[in-house]
């Protein structure tokens, strides 16, 4: 009976969040002044990039069962190569967003290309060695192109107006929430197709699949590189929403930043890492809110500096969710429900 | 079925992943004899030591040995209670040498006599102590597995097919160590080959897809033909070792 | 050749402190087959438990006595033990054999320990005082060497052969061998492993620790993310020599050490992280156990 009543939901909670731009309700702990205000939809579209992220980290690591650290990478490079483009080169913002994907696309082939002959370990460590290397060469600021630590701030000449000014926030938040939306069907519809049921199989069990005379080797830098490419387009947008590129975005620091999102919300349902993703973001910039508020503040120094800290904070439930809800969100509702079903499937025989 | 029974396993139900291995195992072996488990390939038989040694645990079911229930023990605990363990594959620690292998195995207060006694039962190992177990010959490893299980005071010894992957003459040299300690402690053997089986076996149980089908003595075996061909495949398993079944 | 003699120095001492990092990390791997990514928080730990010992005693800009810095060592090595020790029995051993979900948590306490020293002690770098012969230079073959350099190495080549004198003729040495190869049979032999994981992961801090003491008299000052820094070269030293090969890491934090100062020096500034991943790289492709490891 809850199966016919689910489907609803995300159509209730979509609604939802188109409408919040004309909203000015007020909710007084959770955010900041009215819902609308360019602030707090800057919060939500913000969540709604990392969402995107998150799905693509998803399709990798909870899907084909690839523990990449080097997400990163392509992240930043969709935060990087446009405003290079836009920025060092006047060009015009199709011409950079068509750059950024061709580059990218170029990228993630020769990685995966040369990461994927090895597995497990190896595999986690030569992706994390190369994001490694690519924050360096950012951080470095190679004849002059990254801005090194400062980064570079986003020319806003060749870019459509409905996209500029704090004004336009509401834009830039329908904008990305489409994007979203986009991703998420996409997403659906790889993962229900007969490649997505190669990429679970491959996670269950990579023999199997070779014995069936299929190369493993060739489905997993499919989904590297689609996971890979959909990463930079959340950094595109990311970099519209922040204005400028830093090399916060590449460091690996986001990677582990991806992987909480997937723990948090959970890789048994598709909307889990979204959820995971809006959770973290909103946390993340919350925590340093609450913590100068008064009741935190008011702690003895020990307690309150700690709680004062977002980072800390996220590793204690990254550590919490591990030891006791491993499948996050999402996870603990379907298990829970599967769990019920199955029950009965037992009895019955 | 006395209640000094060395070993006794009642409904054991094992899953190996979503597969159910062993629908309700039950048998008992006897002390001072050797007890023979044989079966196809496949019917559970590497998964009821592993099962009884708790590195498979069992989902459902009694395990006891030595008179305790030991169903859902640490493995470490029930084989100090007094188990020797010789694995299919021999699981020798390749990088290891021989004379490593064996002091490892040695568990605390064992009594120094036991490794003089391996020695003299196993010249061949004494003199390649130094020798790193990885570049020992199938046989030479099988060698070292079994001596590894006595050189403590082991009240049982469980042994997974040793004649496995060993050529004929080696398979007969395996006999005669197990024949040399056979009386001396409790044994359970699982053997696909059927002319060692019976020549070391006393009483016999059989396995088909995880069930006991047949409990008795080994000699009863041996003599029927159609009980072998019916959970055996008997003379398969005789003639691919180069030996007939006589 | 004196600059040549330089460079060398420098880059074996780093490799030095590397290899402090990589040993523990190795041996964690090869025997539980868990990725540790809180061994960057024992080493940053460490270095901050030696600052904290050291700056009480020793007035602000002054040298440390060596005493002082000797108790400042014995507290980083027990610092990283200790927290080492914890991570294991709490979070590790409820998660036996969930080798992903382990190294999940792992990297989750990194995340919360290394915060937790930017909490006590802010993110600013602080000065890292060092006991006066460490800190003057001598002369070698015409090069101008500080002697911390120098004590960095002989501790790493200390530490190296005391581990595998222990590997070799200790119970616990064997133990670790052993379960490195076939953790199920030492368990079948009557063995409790998890005694040995314990035992490996705070030898793993403890090192870390040391390693922490020393990166902070290399680096001349700490700050909180010195050593999520390191661990990730660390990483790539296992890999490159072997998961669970000491030998091999000592080999291979040699050549990363060495390759990061000379591409530093004699290529371009920021070379030298890069050809340390290119190096990953080549050797994933052509030899993927790395350099002494084990065929797995």
């Amino acid at each position: 009976m809850t199966r016919r009543v689910r489907p609803f939901w995300p159509v209730i909670i979509l609604a939802v969040l188109l409408v919040v731009p004309k909203v000015g309700v007020h909710l007084p702990v959770l955010f900041d002044g009215p819902l609308n205000r360019a602030g707090n939809l800057q919060l939500l579209a913000v969540g709604f990039a990392f969402g995107i992220a998150a799905l693509s980290y998803n399709l990798l690591f909870g899907y084909t069962g690839i523990l990449s650290f080097g997400h990163a990478l392509f992240f930043g490079a969709g935060v990087y190569l446009p405003v290079i483009a836009l920025r060092h080169w006047q060009w015009s913002l199709g011409p950079a967003l068509l750059f950024t994907l061709v580059v990218t696309l170029a990228l993630a082939v020769a990685v995966g290309a040369l990461a994927l002959r090895t597995q497990g370990v190896y595999f986690a460590m030569v992706t994390l060695a190369f994001a490694q290397a690519g924050a360096v060469v950012v951080g470095k600021n190679p004849g002059q192109l990254t801005g090194g630590e400062e980064g570079l701030s986003l020319p806003t000449k060749n870019l459509p107006t409905w996209m500029v000014g704090v004004i336009h926030t509401g834009n830039l938040y329908w904008l990305t929430l489409a994007a979203l939306i986009v991703v998420y069907l996409l997403t659906l519809r790889m993962i229900t197709s007969p490649t997505g049921h190669i990429w679970e199989g491959i996670r269950e069990n990579e023999r199997r699949i070779e014995m069936v005379g299929l190369r493993p080797y060739t489905y997993k830098l499919v989904v590297f590189v689609i996971s890979a490419v959909i990463a930079a387009v959340a950094g595109v947008l990311y970099l519209f929403l922040s204005s400028g590129a830093t090399p916060a975005s590449v460091r690996s620091d986001f990677t582990v930043a991806l992987l909480l999102m997937v723990i948090i919300g959970g890789s048994g349902a598709l909307w889990g890492p979204v959820a995971g993703a809006l959770l973290y973001h909103y946390l993340n910039v919350r925590l340093t809110t609450w913590a100068a508020s008064g009741t935190v503040s008011a702690l003895p120094g020990v307690l309150s500096r700690p709680l004062a800290d977002p980072l800390f904070i996220l590793g204690i439930i990254f550590v919490l969710l591990v030891l006791f809800f491993p499948r996050g969100i999402a996870g603990t509702f379907v298990t829970q429900r599967l769990r019920a079903s199955r029950r009965v499937e037992n009895r019955a025989r | 079925m006395s209640s000094d029974a060395v070993l006794r396993m009642e409904g054991v139900h094992t899953y190996i992943g979503e597969s159910h291995i062993l629908q309700g195992m039950s048998f008992t072996v006897a002390p001072g004899r050797v007890t023979v488990l044989l079966g196809r390939n496949g019917a559970g038989k590497t998964t009821t030591l592993r099962s009884i040694l708790g590195l498979t645990p069992a989902a459902r079911g009694r395990i006891d040995l030595f008179g305790a229930e030991v169903t859902r023990e640490q493995p470490y605990r029930i084989v100090r209670r007094g188990v020797g363990y010789v694995p299919e594959d021999r699981d020798v620690f390749g990088g290891l040498t021989v004379a490593e292998n064996l002091r490892l195995a040695q568990r605390p207060g064992a009594d120094p006599a036991r490794m003089a006694m391996v020695h003299t039962l196993f010249p061949d190992l004494k003199a390649r102590g130094n020798q790193r177990a990885g570049s020992l010959s199938g046989g030479q490893q099988q060698m070292v597995a079994i001596a590894r299980a006595l050189v403590n005071e082991n009240r049982l010894m469980m042994i997974d097919e040793p004649s496995k992957g060993l050529a004929p003459v080696v398979v007969a040299q395996v006999t005669e160590a197990l024949r040399a300690i056979k009386g001396t402690t409790t044994i359970l053997l699982v053997e696909q080959n059927l002319a060692m089986a019976a020549a070391l076996g006393d009483d016999a149980v059989i396995i088909d897809d995880g069930r006991t089908v047949f409990t008795g003595v080994m000699a009863e075996v041996a003599a029927d033909g159609a009980l072998q061909a019916r959970y055996l495949g008997a003379g398969r398993r005789g003639e691919e070792q180069g030996q007939s079944n006589e | 050749m004196s600059t040549l003699i330089f460079i060398t120095l420098t880059g074996l001492a780093l490799a030095a402190m590397y290899f402090l990092l990589a040993s523990g990390l190795s041996l964690i791997f090869g025997l539980m087959d868990v990725l540790n990514f809180a061994h960057g928080a024992f080493f940053t730990w460490g270095a901050y438990a030696a600052w904290w010992v050291i700056s009480m005693k020793t007035p602000v800009g002054g040298n440390a006595s060596t005493g002082v810095f000797l108790f400042a060592i014995v507290a980083a090595v027990v610092a990283g033990a200790a927290l080492a020790t914890g991570t294991e029995v709490v979070l590790l051993r409820p998660l036996y054999r969930r080798t992903i979900s382990q190294v999940l948590v792992t990297l989750g306490a990194g995340l919360a320990l290394t915060e937790l020293t930017a909490v006590i002690w802010k993110h600013d770098a602080k000065l890292f005082p060092q006991p006066r012969w460490m800190a003057t230079t001598l002369t070698i073959a015409g090069a101008r060497v500080p002697a911390n350099r120098l004590v960095l190495i002989a501790v790493a080549v200390l530490v190296l052969a005391v581990m595998l004198l222990f590997l070799r003729y200790t119970r616990y040495g064997l133990i670790v061998r052993a379960g490195a190869e076939n953790r199920e049979m030492v368990q079948a032999l009557g063995i409790d492993v998890n005694r040995a994981f314990t035992l490996v992961f705070a030898l793993g801090g403890a090192l870390a620790g040391l390693g922490g003491v020393f990166g902070g008299a290399y680096f001349k000052s700490i700050d909180p993310n010195i050593g999520t820094v390191n661990l990730i070269f660390a990483f790539i030293v296992v890999v490159i020599g072997g998961l669970g090969s000491i030998g091999g890491s000592a080999l291979a934090a040699a050549i990363i050490g060495l390759s990061q100062q000379y591409a530093n020096y004699y290529a371009a500034a920021w070379l030298g992280d890069f050809v340390v991943v290119i190096l990953l790289a080549v050797v994933l492709l052509v030899r993927p156990r790395g350099l002494l490891g084990a065929q797995r």
